[in-house]
């Protein structure tokens, strides 16, 4: 799977590109886990390019979202397909992620 | 009218020991005889004489006597008391039977009379009289006096009068002069006798009881001249449970455990008592007869065979300061649980399907009130001490946790008659090491977990009581550790980050305790899922969070309610990334087959499922309502190629080989169109009905309730071929409400897929929800509903509403208050706090 990251700001966007599944999801929990060691709080998560997340992929960032709860951060996600929508919207996590329409409001929300 | 019956059954009904092998009726209540009429040259001074004598002044006072003067010995009682009074009516009585008719007879009319059983009697007697008089004069006030009834059996009579009559509505009066006061006489004449209620010591634990638990008290130990009382645990539920020490005079009594509670729950204990002690034996303690006074009931409880002085497992958990109390009290902890196990979970233990955030009582919207409520408290104690511990979301934790325990699917586990309430409290030791346990009145056949699960809480929230603010971030990051594993290791094999808890016996008795409490635990489950289990964690700590010492609610002080909050936090986040809960929802209404459980990884319809096969499913009233084939059928045909033009103009995003539609949101685990008519999208039209409410001035929103029970809907109903949503908003509203509307307009605020129970893979629900709103004067008070409903009345527009309603239409409630506020009918302050306070 292709991750991508910059910065603007403090603010850190990462991209998955692909499959967020079992196989991907060390090398995602990897990428997360060292944005928020390097004591990045606003994370915004661009799932333009995400073509299916499974429940490993979903473990992968409710644990971001618990460790960035412990310091205070946030998490901003936009750009699901229907498919990644569906997921989330089946697995309840729509309601305890923060879901924006594009990258714009997923930033101006933080 | 007042009465005093006195009676001599006594005399022929009790065998003496040394007569009882001649099998011949001997007078054994001389000595009592004696005793109430007065010995040698104190005879007619006794008790009763003198309350006769009292009552001769009082015209309104009759003496009634039961015997049969005239037949020499076994009248002999009464004989000696009928000289004591001039003109008492005697009404014929045989030792085996009871004078109920002529009774009646002699007493005629005597409504609202006070009746004052006293004489010689054995117990069973004064049984049969008192109900006789119950019965006879159901409004009669009917009372016995503990020192003006003579028995042969002393502490078996006792036993009677605190146990039985207060049960019968027969008051027992514990003091001569009481007797007196009770007939309307002056009470002076009768002081002299003495014979006091007993003494409840210390004035404290007095003053903690009001009148009826004091009476009560005084009822249990009757035959005891002073009760000590010690309380065990509790205190916040409103019951009352002490350890009584009691003496006679100056001699020392075994202790007995007292429990007083509201009668209801009182009578809960004991119907566990009753189920647990044919397992447990000589470890629960031995009931006496319960004592009832007003609302409260209370029981005496012994321990049989005990050593030294009890102390609770509590007890001992708060003075383990040092290694040596520690292991005493792991030691009892390990006996009370290898105890239960044995003996109680072992033996009733039985598979079956649990319902964990049902069984749990996670599900309701009360406890995500509460929880809410008390993690904001919580916070604002941090905030006040300018801690800088880790704060928790807890808006987000609020909704994590209404997710996870709307989950209704069940599991295969075990169940067993447990505690219900088990805490460290509630577990009784002594020098010996006996090991008793107490307060039944939540037991039943509940998740094997359930009391372990509650044991542990106890242990780490609420007895742990040594922790400061400085301890928060130690006690977080333990408890991190402690929920990541089913059985966490021993001090030793503990991860570096923890190394702090091996030296520290605050957490390591903790440790300690959470690990054998859990290998117990687990050693009874035949799997090793322990999802029930951190469930009930989950449960208890939320419980925790109001055990607040400030706010008067419990023990807990800020370091141990932000220890249970982080428990909470990360329960919950363990919860919702569990396999179980990332299975797709199972619910269906009745009549459905079971869905095929499948989880977030098998739902989406793109990806391959070789193993999804459901059952396949459509209602018979479907089928029979083909609308093809019935005139006024509103169904789909069965057989798709009759309607495959029509078909195939139907949106929808994906279908099967047959070209029917499948569901969007992927596969539900039933096939077929369940109860719902249409292939694919069924449309329904959903009403918010709004009115300003003309004495808040407050806007209401028009909600029904079913007959079964069960959530309060919106009015809705589904759209038939070929209506216009408009024309189906009017004639749903008719039908569901017999409310026909004007001119109001229709606002559609939503258009969409909506959860529903009944959806299938080939047939789901799409709304449109419609705000209505009318003036004060156009909307109808009362309804007449025609359809779903039992009942319609109009509810305030806020949060606890929306929380009342389904969550697909808590969603239309959203939306048509966004609209409202937009359309300037409802002020800003109020539509934010709505949409701040729903989800």
């Amino acid at each position: 799977m292709d991750i991508t990251t910059r910065t603007e700001n403090d603010i850190t966007l990462i991209a998955f590109a692909g499959n967020l599944d079992t196989n991907t999801s060390p090398e995602a929990q990897q990428a997360l886990d060292g944005i928020v060691e390097a004591g990045g709080t606003k994370i915004v998560v661009d799932f333009t390019t995400l073509d299916y997340i499974s429940s490993a992929g979903l473990r992968v960032l409710l644990a971001t979202a618990k460790r960035l709860n412990g310091v205070g951060g946030t998490m901003h996600m936009f750009g699901l397909n229907d498919t990644v929508e569906e997921v989330f919207e089946i697995s309840g996590f729509s309601t305890i992620f923060k879901v924006f329409s594009d990258e714009n409001a997923a930033l101006a929300g933080l | 009218m007042k009465a005093i019956i006195i009676g001599d059954g006594l005399i022929n009904e009790v065998l003496s020991q040394e007569h009882q092998y001649q099998q011949r009726p001997a007078n054994v209540g001389l000595r009592e005889s004696a005793r109430l009429l007065g010995r040698g040259r104190e005879y007619g001074q006794g008790p009763l004489p003198t309350l006769l004598r009292t009552a001769a002044n009082d015209d309104a006072v009759t003496v009634i006597l039961l015997g049969r003067p005239e037949t020499g010995v076994d009248g002999e009682f009464v004989d000696a008391v009928a000289d004591f009074v001039g003109g008492a009516r005697v009404v014929p009585s045989a030792a085996d039977e009871l004078p109920w008719s002529e009774l009646q007879h002699t007493l005629a009319g005597a409504e609202a009379a006070h009746f004052l059983v006293a004489g010689c009697h054995t117990e069973h007697r004064i049984h049969g009289i008192a109900t006789m008089l119950r019965s006879l004069y159901p409004s009669a006030r009917v009372a016995v006096s503990a020192h003006l009834v003579g028995s042969g059996t002393q502490e078996a009579h006792f036993a009677a009068l605190r146990h039985t009559l207060p049960n019968l509505g027969v008051t027992v009066l514990l003091d001569a002069a009481e007797a007196a006061t009770f007939l309307g006489l002056p009470d002076d004449a009768m002081a002299a006798f003495g014979l006091h209620p007993c003494a409840i010591e210390p004035p404290e634990a007095r003053d903690a009881l009001d009148d009826d638990k004091q009476r009560i008290v005084q009822s249990l130990c009757m035959h005891w001249t002073r009760a000590h009382l010690r309380p065990l645990g509790g205190g916040f539920s409103g019951s009352a449970l002490f350890l009584a020490d009691g003496w006679k005079g100056d001699a020392r009594t075994e202790p007995m455990v007292v429990k007083i509670d509201a009668f209801a729950q009182m009578r809960r204990e004991l119907d566990g008592y009753h189920q647990v002690k044919d397992f447990l034996g000589k470890h629960v303690p031995t009931f006496g007869y319960p004592v009832r006074h007003g609302d409260s009931l209370g029981v005496g409880m012994e321990l049989a065979a005990m050593e030294g002085r009890p102390a609770t497992l509590q007890d001992t958990f708060e003075e383990a300061e040092t290694e040596e109390i520690a292991q005493l009290f792991l030691t009892r902890l390990d006996k009370a649980l290898t105890l239960l196990a044995d003996k109680l979970y072992r033996n009733t233990r039985q598979s079956g399907r649990v319902v964990p955030f049902r069984v749990f009582g996670m599900h309701t919207e009360q406890q995500l009130t509460w929880l809410r409520q008390n993690a904001d408290v919580i916070l604002s104690y941090l905030d006040e001490a300018g801690s800088a511990a880790d704060r928790v979301d807890v808006e987000q934790l609020v909704q994590i946790v209404r997710l996870v325990a709307r989950n209704p699917d069940g599991l295969d586990s075990e169940a067993c008659v447990v505690h219900g309430d088990l805490n460290l409290a509630n577990v009784i030791c002594d020098a010996g090491d006996n090991t008793w346990f107490i307060d039944w009145t939540h037991s039943g056949t509940m998740p094997i977990e359930l009391d372990f699960a509650k044991l542990e809480n106890d242990v780490k929230f609420v007895m742990s009581k040594a922790f400061d603010l400085d301890d928060v971030d130690r006690l977080k990051k333990f408890e991190d550790y402690l929920l990541a594993q089913p059985v966490p290791s021993d001090a030793d094999g503990l991860p570096d980050a923890l190394r702090f808890a091996k030296w520290d016996l605050r957490f390591r008795k903790i440790l300690s305790a959470v690990r054998r409490i859990r290998q117990v635990c687990f050693s009874l489950k035949d799997g090793d899922d322990w999802l029930v289990y951190r469930v009930g964690l989950l449960r208890y700590a939320t419980h925790t969070l109001s055990f607040d010492k400030r706010r008067d609610r419990g023990e807990c002080e800020l370091p141990q309610l932000l220890h249970a909050l982080y428990s909470v936090d990360a329960l919950a986040l363990s919860l919702v990334a569990d396999d179980f809960h990332l299975k797709i929802r199972a619910e269906r209404p009745a009549g459905y087959p079971e869905r095929q459980r499948i989880s977030i990884d098998e739902a989406p319809w793109v990806l391959d499922c070789p193993s999804y096969d459901p059952p396949y499913f459509v209602a018979d009233h479907v089928l029979a309502n083909d609308r093809l084939s019935v005139p006024d059928g509103w169904a789909d045909p069965e057989d798709v190629t009759r309607i495959a033009d029509e078909l195939a103009d139907r949106t929808a995003k994906r279908r099967d080989e047959l070209g029917r539609p499948l569901n969007p949101r992927g596969r539900t685990g039933i096939a077929g169109r369940g109860v719902l008519g249409f292939w694919g999208a069924n449309l329904s039209v959903a009403i918010v009905a709004v009115r300003t409410n003309p004495t808040s001035g407050g806007l209401d929103v028009l909600l029904g309730a079913r007959e079964d029970g069960g959530d309060l809907e919106l009015p809705k109903g589904f759209i038939r071929p070929a209506e216009e949503p408009d024309a189906a908003v009017h004639r749903v509203l008719t039908l569901e409400a017999g409310w026909q509307l004007g001119a109001e307009p229709a606002v559609q605020v939503f258009d969409g897929y909506t959860y529903d129970a009944r959806q299938t893979d080939h047939a789901w629900v799409e709304s449109r929800a419609f705000v209505v709103a009318v003036d004060a004067d156009g909307a109808p008070e009362s309804f007449a509903p025609g359809g779903a409903f039992e009942e319609l009345r109009w509810l305030p527009l806020d949060a606890a509403t929306a929380n009342r309603v389904p969550s697909g239409q808590a969603a239309f409630l959203r939306e048509a208050v966004t609209h409202l506020k937009e359309a300037g009918r409802m002020d800003a302050g109020t539509a934010d706090t709505f949409l701040a306070k729903t989800g």
